[in-house]
C-alpha cells in the first residue's frame, strides 16, 4: 500500500533528481576530482612517477617536463602524498569527459648543478634525494658545468646541451625561459602560444599520441 | 519429451554483469544448467608480480566495483599479519564505518535490482533513493563514491572530521526512515511474495555441503558470517548474524534487507564509540618472507585473501577467493527444476558479482 501513495505522491511532486547540466550539485570538500601541478615547484625527483599504481605520469628530469595521462589516472591521490616540494595537488572538479585520448604534458626548467658556493649551502632533507640525482645527470652529461648561475645561462644550457634530447623541445623551452627568466612554468595552454613561433614543436607537444603512450607503459611495467 | 538449450546471459536485461548459463529446458522446466564463466577475466592476481605491494591495494580495490573498500581491507590485513602489524585504534574503527557503508550501498543496490528483476521498477528507484544518501557520505568523507582508496598498510589514508561523524549520525537517522517506510512492500507486497516464496530452494544441508556463503548461505539457517571472528573494531561490539530458515529467494532477500539495518547499527556503535589515535603505523621495508591470509565478510560472503612475500617488494602470488564463486554451485542446484521465468529471479537472489569470480 506504501508503493501505491509513494507513486502517486512523486507524480506531483519535484523530482528527485535533477537536470544535471543545467543544475549542478555543490561539490563536497576533499573530493578526489582532478590532479594538477604546480610546474615552478617541481624538482622532477620522480617519486609521483615511481609510487603511482596506473604509472600515468611521467617525468623526465633532463627535459623538464611532466606529463600526465588523464584517461590512466585513478585519482588516489598517492602522488599527491609523496610528493617533496607538495606542488601536486587534486581539485575537486572533475576532469571533463575527452573526445580522444591525448597527454598533458607541463614544461618546466630542469634543475642544473649549482655552482660550488651554492651546493655547500644547507639543503632541506626532502630536497637531498633529487639533488643527488641531478648531481648524477651532472656526471653523465658534463656540459654544463659552468660557473655563473644566472638562470638565463640556465635555459642556454638546455638549448645546447640536448644533444640526444628533443631538438624541438629545446625550442620550445628556450624563448620561454630567454623573456621571464624566473618564471619556469607553463601550462599546456602557454605552451600552444609557443607553438604558433615554433611550429615543429606542435606535433611533438599537444598532438595525441597513443602508440608513445602505449609503448611508455610496455616500457615501464617490463 | 525435446529438449531444448536457451543460452541465459552474457548479455541479458536483468543481468548486471557477464553470467552465462546454459540452461537445459524441457517445455517451461530447466532441468540442468551448465555455468560458463571467463567473459570479463582480467588478470589482477598476476600484476603483483610487476606492481609492488602497496600500489596492488589500488589494484586488489578494482577487483569489484561495489564492494572496493572491503577487497583493500582484506588484503591489508593479510599484509599486516605478515609484518607483524596492528592497524591504531581510531583506522580500525573507521575502516568498519566505510566498510558497513560499503556493505549497506551493496545490498540497497541489490535490493533495487532484484525488484526490478520481478519487474516491480518503482521500488527499484525507491532503493536507489535511498542508496544516494550513502554515497554521498562515501564522497564527502573519503573523496570518491565509489573506490574510495583509504585503507592502506597499518591504517588508514584519511580521517572522519568530528562534523562529518554527526553529519553521518543524521544521515543514518534519515537512511533508517526511509529504509523502514520499504519494509512492509519489499516483505510483505503479495507481488513480492507470490515471485519469490518458494523459488530456487536451497536445503540447510546442501548449502553447507556445497560451500555457498554469505547471505545464500544464512538464508539456508546457518549462522555463519565471517564478521563473527571479530576482526577490526568488531572485537568491541557483540555481534549476531542474521539468519533466516526457509532457504528460498524470499529468505535471502529478507536477510539482506536486514543486514542494512544491522549494518545502520553497527555504523552508529563505531560512530558513538571512536576513540581518538594516530591515522596509522609506518611501515618500513619489504615483508618477511612467509605466507599469510585473512578473511572479511563481504557483501556477498566470505572473502578469502591469501598472499605470499619472498621477501622482495612484490608478491610473487596473491590468491583471491570472492564469495560469488563459492555460491555458483549452489546457484546450479536451486536453478534445477524451477520454471523459465524464475531464473533471474532466482539468479539475482545470490547477488552474483562476476568481476570478483573472475578478477
Amino acid at each position: 500500500m506504501y508503493m501505491t501513495k509513494n507513486v502517486l505522491r512523486n507524480l506531483f511532486k519535484k523530482s528527485a533528481t535533477r537536470l544535471y547540466p543545467l543544475e549542478k550539485r555543490e561539490i563536497f570538500e576533499n573530493v578526489r576530482g582532478a590532479l594538477d601541478i604546480e610546474i615552478d615547484k617541481c624538482i622532477f625527483c620522480r617519486a609521483c612517477q615511481l609510487r603511482c599504481p596506473s604509472q600515468c605520469i611521467t617525468v623526465d628530469n633532463k627535459a623538464g617536463t611532466w606529463t600526465l595521462d588523464p584517461m590512466a589516472c585513478v585519482v588516489c591521490g598517492v602522488c599527491v602524498a609523496v610528493c617533496p616540494k607538495k606542488c601536486l595537488h587534486i581539485g575537486k572538479q572533475y576532469r571533463a569527459p575527452l573526445l580522444e585520448r591525448g597527454l598533458i604534458t607541463h614544461q618546466g626548467t630542469p634543475r642544473v648543478p649549482k655552482p660550488k658556493a651554492a651546493a655547500t649551502a644547507p639543503v632541506v632533507p626532502a630536497e637531498q634525494n633529487a639533488e643527488a640525482e641531478v648531481q648524477k645527470a651532472a656526471v653523465a652529461t658534463p656540459a654544463p658545468v659552468n660557473t655563473e648561475a644566472a638562470t638565463p645561462e640556465i635555459s642556454e644550457t638546455v638549448a645546447e646541451k640536448p644533444v640526444e634530447a628533443d631538438i624541438s623541445q629545446a625550442a620550445a623551452a628556450a624563448p620561454e625561459a630567454v623573456e621571464k627568466p624566473e618564471a619556469t612554468g607553463t601550462e599546456i595552454e602557454t605552451n600552444a602560444e609557443q607553438i604558433l613561433e615554433t611550429p615543429q614543436a606542435e606535433s611533438e607537444k599537444t598532438e595525441v599520441k597513443p602508440d608513445d603512450a602505449e609503448q611508455k607503459k610496455e616500457d615501464l611495467s617490463a | 519429451m525435446s529438449r531444448t538449450i536457451i543460452p541465459f546471459g552474457p548479455q541479458h536485461p536483468v543481468l548486471p554483469e557477464p553470467l552465462h548459463l546454459k540452461l537445459v529446458v524441457e517445455d517451461e522446466i530447466v532441468s540442468e544448467v551448465i555455468p560458463n564463466l571467463g567473459y570479463v577475466h582480467r588478470g589482477l592476481e598476476m600484476l603483483s608480480r610487476v606492481r609492488d605491494m602497496h600500489q596492488m591495494i589500488y589494484v586488489v580495490e578494482r577487483v569489484c566495483g561495489i564492494c572496493s573498500c572491503l577487497h583493500a581491507l582484506a588484503y591489508c590485513h593479510a599484509l599486516e599479519k605478515l609484518y607483524g602489524l596492528e592497524a591504531p585504534p581510531r583506522a580500525r574503527y573507521l575502516r568498519i564505518i566505510w566498510g558497513e557503508l560499503h556493505r549497506m550501498h551493496s545490498h540497497l543496490l541489490w535490493l533495487g535490482l532484484y525488484a526490478e528483476s520481478f519487474g516491480f521498477e518503482s521500488l527499484f528507484l525507491a532503493f536507489w533513493k535511498v542508496r544516494e544518501r550513502i554515497m554521498d557520505i562515501m564522497e564527502a568523507t573519503a573523496g570518491n563514491r565509489v573506490v574510495i582508496s583509504t585503507n592502506i598498510i597499518g591504517g588508514v589514508r584519511r580521517d572522519i572530521s568530528p562534523e562529518n561523524l554527526r553529519w553521518i549520525m543524521n544521515e543514518m537517522d534519515l537512511v533508517e526512515k526511509e529504509f523502514r517506510q520499504l519494509m512492509s512492500t519489499m516483505l510483505k507486497d503479495y507481488t513480492v511474495e507470490s515471485r519469490t516464496r518458494g523459488k530456487g530452494y536451497l536445503s540447510k544441508e546442501d548449502a553447507y555441503a556445497l560451500g555457498a556463503c554469505g547471505p545464500t548461505l544464512r538464508g539456508s539457517g546457518w549462522a555463519i558470517d565471517s564478521r563473527m571472528l571479530e576482526y577490526d573494531a568488531l572485537k568491541d561490539f557483540s555481534f549476531e548474524p542474521v539468519v533466516e530458515h526457509d532457504g528460498d529467494s524470499y529468505a535471502r532477500g529478507v536477510v539482506r534487507f536486514k543486514e542494512v539495518l544491522q549494518s545502520i547499527g553497527i555504523v552508529r556503535e563505531c560512530i558513538s564509540k571512536i576513540p581518538d589515535s594516530e591515522l596509522s603505523v609506518p611501515v618500513k621495508g619489504n615483508p618477511p618472507a612467509g605466507e599469510a591470509w585473512s578473511n572479511v565478510e563481504q557483501p556477498r560472503g566470505e572473502l578469502l585473501y591469501y598472499v605470499k612475500s619472498d621477501g622482495t617488494k612484490n608478491l610473487p602470488r596473491v590468491r583471491i577467493r570472492t564469495p560469488t564463486f563459492a555460491n555458483i554451485p549452489p546457484l546450479l542446484v536451486m536453478l534445477k527444476g524451477c520454471e523459465l521465468a524464475d531464473v533471474p529471479v532466482i539468479t539475482l537472489s545470490i547477488d552474483p558479482c562476476i568481476s570478483c569470480t573472475e578478477r
